[in-house]
């Protein structure tokens, strides 16, 4: 019976030596009853720990658990209230989770982050100081803070996001991968690349701004030191751009630098630059090439460029260019220099009558700062009555009578003598002189035609030059009447020259201003005819009266055939279109008789009469009694006394008769 | 070598006979008796009497073993011969905890010497920072010793321990016998069978040896819940439910840690062990069975290895696991002698804290509610 108890019974049972064979004595009974009774309590016990703590545990969980949910709910809410998200990657660096809180909304579609490594290259951009941050976090599985990266979307475009994260690991510290918080800077990043590039570039060409263009030019230098290298700097200055930008209009002004912006970009090679300093001024900064031969040809292609055509605000429009040139290392080795040098030679283009372009040279230092002092001169020139008028008649070639005087601008300039516009006109009118210039030559020429009709001289109608910018003046037609008013003079006592250039650079104003001052009743001349881009369209609808052919068709008259067919040609449209020709530039008998033979209306030049001051053209009227002059007859032409004959400089814009502006007889 | 073993119970009278001819210079003796040999130590005296070359250690217990059987008011002795190895003895003073690693470098520079293979230590088990001391002397020890050993106990009262010095029953002392030469062959195996559960707990608030609070709640008050009406057997009680202590939160393994006392007016819990501030720490329970278990595992691992013919088994065991086991704790015993060999003598004690080298490693830790076997043979 022994082997069925339980083993505990058993042993107790041993403790005591007892047997179940025998009756134990008392005090062994009363032993083994309470080892018995310890058994049971000790069962008891080990089940009621048991259940006690499985209970309690139990309950722990669940409040745990509670707690846990309570937890995540808060975070899950406070996650989707957030602006920014959460995130988690795998071992692989793979996003593997993102939160959006958008949810459809405007911002980037996170979904696009799932499965993409911040390792891959072909989609995530990074600055090379991020990749090193991050590669050194992962590498070591530390956090990192404010990784910025941009991620490219299907699209073709860029979402750029900041995140931060803390490494994941699983048991035995095994790293798992990442999570933590991203925001999307994608302003932030595209603004800040705007601040970058407006801190480099000009806002309204989009081209290099000067900061870009001094940080190239002097990366050039470097580099022509190392490699024993050169280059050049291009000044490119837009002819009478304030005049345009004055009278159009500032929105008109910015789309004229804008089109030359984007011509000159065009002209140059990638690794070139062109650059606005401001205003209407350009920098091209070329680099390798240094032939002058090579420059020659960029600066003409530039010109040709500029020259061009354009049409703003539905007219059309033409301007042109200044260009000066300056190369390293002869015309400085450092870039203030160079610039420097580069805007004397574009002033010295200026000066010889725009559209054209100058290299630098060494006496161009000094000529630079004759500009300044002579524009100082020029300011007070008007107040110290330096500014006087000369006169040239023009003479009709059939009677040979005196059908017009020209007024010309002459300046005594206290040491430099008496000085033609064409040394002070452009300045005149890059300052703004000009009007007030205008405005006396106005006044001055009325005054002169009252004091002769005073004299009792019968004066023929005098013609005044009109410059670009007194042409495009809102006040010209009251000016006008000002000073005939002024005078007691009827408006067809004055004529106005325009050249063809001045006309066409706004067409459809200048026939809108041309009918103001035809309704007054002045006369119309369309100057220097020929060297301008005529529209033939335009031209039928000016309401001229005359046109003048730029003297560079009358000198080599009658030996060029060119300029021979040329000059038939437009003397017939001239006709047909009933405007009176005159001949610019006559200086030859030959000249004259060809003319003649053409058909030519009137004529103008050395032949006829040099401009001279009113004094001498009152002789001439007084002598001959308001009658012209014996004209020469055809046939003794070269024997009549004229007046000595100057050589021919060909100038391409000059305005007035004027061939050598440093001296005029007096 | 040659064993016996003695046990002395009510009456007093050894069962066998003290054999006065096993002493020598190789000869170890090895006494594990009740607390209340502080009083009325003249076994204790006779034994030192009639051994006077051996060397001589003992502790007070929680419980004697001997053979198959726990038994308390008794001393449970043990003597044995050894042929071809030299014993030496060290010993050392332990006034308070914070002198416990001093006094087990001390003891380690006792007994360092050529061919030292293992060392077993009987320390004071209240005024004894247990970890420290073991710490002291395996550190001067080389790595190839094992050392094994425990805390001496009392009972369930936590009120005052001895150790054998001069054969006098002593408390303040630590006491260990090196082992020296080529023949001796020391296993060790320990295991103790219980199992974590429920939530994983911050220890918020501790000092040194001292458990304030677990999750910012005082830790005490968590006992006494998971102890319901068994509450009022604190602090014997808390021995039903050792603390599993991670120091660091992705630490692999854990230590095991028994309540020592408790403080009601501090709400605190002091363990045989530092508990870790800011580690973690969950509440530990065991099943009968599972300890049972546990002590074939650590006999299975001690006797691996042990020289064919007479052995002698050290059992050094916990206290807790002596509350849990109540009337079954013999099983345990019995569990260990079956795994032995036959000739094999058993003796040891329930402990305050146990010694040996942790699973799989070298040197000594100390552990609670462990079973912890040494056995010690000769070739």
């Amino acid at each position: 019976m022994t082997e069925e108890l339980h083993p505990l019974l058993q042993r107790q049972l041993r403790r005591l030596q007892l047997t179940t064979d025998a009756v134990p004595d008392a005090s062994s009974w009363t032993r083994l009853a309470e080892r018995v009774s310890r058994a049971y309590r000790d069962f008891d016990q080990e089940r009621y720990l048991l259940e006690r703590s499985q209970d309690l545990a139990s309950q722990e969980m669940m409040a745990l658990n509670e707690a846990l949910r309570t937890s995540q709910a808060r975070l899950t809410s406070l996650v989707s209230l957030s602006s920014d998200w959460v995130w988690e990657q795998d071992a692989d660096l793979r996003f593997t989770y993102v939160s959006d809180p958008s949810a459809g909304g405007s911002g980037p579609d996170l979904s696009l982050l799932l499965g993409v490594a911040l390792t891959d290259v072909q989609r995530i951009s990074m600055t090379p100081d991020m990749a090193r941050r991050h590669a050194l976090a992962a590498s070591t599985h530390a956090d990192f803070r404010d990784l910025t990266f941009s991620l490219s979307t299907p699209a073709g475009g860029a979402f750029h996001f900041r995140i931060s994260g803390e490494p994941v690991f699983g048991p035995q510290r095994v790293p798992l991968g990442y999570r933590g918080v991203g925001t999307d800077v994608t302003r932030a990043v595209t603004a800040e690349r705007q601040l970058q590039h407006m801190a480099r570039f000009d806002a309204l060409t989009g081209l290099a701004n000067r900061t870009q263009l001094n940080e190239r030019l002097e990366l050039a230098l470097a580099r022509a030191g190392r490699h024993q290298q050169s280059f050049a700097v291009l000044f490119v200055d837009l002819d009478r751009f304030k005049a345009i930008n004055d009278s159009l209009g500032h929105a008109a002004g910015d789309e004229l630098l804008r089109t030359m912006a984007h011509r000159l970009s065009t002209l140059v090679r990638g690794v070139d630059l062109v650059a606005r300093l401001g205003g209407d001024e350009f920098v091209i900064l070329v680099e390798d090439v240094v032939e002058p031969a090579a420059l020659r040809a960029l600066a003409e292609r530039l010109l040709l460029a500029i020259g061009e055509p354009m049409t703003l605000q539905q007219r059309r429009f033409e301007v042109s260019g200044s260009v000066g040139i300056s190369v390293y290392p002869n015309d400085g080795d450092n870039s203030h220099t160079l610039l420097q040098n580069a805007d004397a030679a574009m002033y010295l283009a200026k000066n010889r009558g725009r559209n054209n372009y100058q290299f630098y040279t060494v006496q161009l230092a000094s000529q630079a700062f004759n500009q300044f002092t002579l524009e100082a001169d020029l300011r007070l020139a008007v107040q110290r009555d330096e500014l006087t008028l000369y006169y040239q008649p023009k003479m009709r070639v059939d009677t040979g009578a005196v059908s017009g005087l020209e007024a010309l601008l002459r300046w005594r300039h206290p040491t430099r003598g008496l000085l033609a516009p064409g040394e002070f006109i452009d300045l005149a009118e890059d300052s703004g002189l000009i009007v007030p210039i205008g405005r006396w030559v106005m006044l001055a020429a009325c005054r002169q035609i009252r004091a002769w009709r005073d004299a009792g001289f019968e004066v023929p109608r005098c013609a005044i030059n009109l410059s670009m910018r007194q042409f495009a003046s809102e006040s010209l037609e009251a000016d006008l009447r000002d000073a005939l008013g002024a005078c007691g003079l009827p408006p067809q006592a004055l004529e106005v020259e325009i050249t063809e250039s001045t006309l066409m650079t706004d067409a459809r104003r200048t026939e809108r201003v041309m009918r103001q001052l035809h309704e007054m009743g002045i006369r119309i001349s369309i100057d220097d005819f020929g060297t301008g881009y005529s529209s033939l369209a335009y031209l039928k609808r000016f309401p001229a009266q005359v046109l003048k052919i730029d003297r560079s068709f009358i000198g080599d008259l009658p030996g060029d055939r060119d300029d021979a067919a040329i000059t038939e040609a437009v003397i017939a449209m001239a006709h047909r279109l009933d405007l009176t020709v005159v001949a610019e530039g006559v200086e030859t008998p030959a000249q004259l008789a060809f003319l003649r033979g053409l058909g030519c209306d009137e004529v103008q030049g050395y032949l006829l009469g040099r401009p001279s001051p009113a004094d001498s053209v009152s002789q001439r009227l007084l002598r001959h009694g308001g009658a012209a002059p014996a004209m020469p007859a055809p046939e003794s032409a070269i024997d009549e006394p004229v007046e000595a004959i100057s050589p021919v400089h060909a100038r391409p814009t000059l305005r007035d008769g004027v061939d050598d502006p440093d001296r005029a007889v007096a | 070598m040659k064993l016996t073993t003695h046990h002395l119970a009510d009456p007093r009278a050894w069962q066998p006979s003290l054999d006065p001819s096993m002493d020598s210079a190789n000869t170890l003796v090895l006494a594990f008796g009740a607390t209340q040999f502080f009083d009325g130590a003249a076994s204790l005296t006779e034994l030192a009497r009639l051994y006077p070359r051996s060397v001589l250690l003992g502790c007070s217990t929680a419980g004697e073993i001997m053979d198959t059987q726990v038994h308390d008011a008794s001393l449970s002795v043990a003597v044995v011969r050894f042929e071809h190895t030299v014993l030496r003895r060290a010993s050392a003073a332990v006034v308070e905890p914070a002198d416990s690693y001093a006094a087990g470098a001390d003891l380690a520079r006792q007994l360092v010497g050529d061919e030292l293979r293992a060392v077993f230590v009987l320390s004071d088990g209240l005024c004894v920072n247990g970890t420290q001391l073991v710490e002291g002397l395996v550190a001067a020890l080389p790595a190839s010793v094992c050392v094994t050993g425990g805390l001496a106990g009392d009972g369930s009262d936590f009120k005052r321990t001895w150790v054998l010095e001069q054969g006098q029953p002593m408390a303040g002392r630590v006491t260990a016998v090196g082992f020296y030469g080529s023949r001796v062959r020391v296993g060790h195996g320990c295991d103790h069978g219980w199992s974590e559960f429920g939530p994983s707990r911050r220890i918020t608030r501790a000092e040194g040896n001292v458990l304030y609070e677990l999750d910012g709640k005082p830790a005490l008050q968590l006992y006494k819940s998971y102890l319901g009406e068994l509450a009022a057997g604190l602090p014997g009680t808390a021995l039903l439910y050792p603390l599993a202590v991670w120091r660091h939160d992705d630490d692999k393994q854990h230590l095991v840690r028994t309540i020592l006392a408790i403080d009601e007016a501090q709400q605190t819990m002091t363990f045989a062990g530092d508990i870790p501030l800011d580690g973690i720490a969950r509440l530990m329970r065991s099943t009968n069975d599972k300890l049972i278990d546990s002590a074939s595992q650590a006999v299975g691992r001690a006797a691996a290895g042990a020289a064919p013919g007479d052995a002698l088994v050290v059992s050094v065991s916990c206290v807790g696991r002596r509350l849990l086991l109540g009337e079954r704790t013999d099983e345990e015993l019995e569990t260990i002698r079956d795994s032995a060999a036959p000739t094999a003598g058993h003796v040891g004690f329930y402990s305050y804290g146990e010694i040996s080298p942790a699973l799989g490693g070298v040197g000594g830790e100390l552990h609670n509610q462990t079973m912890t076997v040494t056995v010690i043979s000769e070739t």
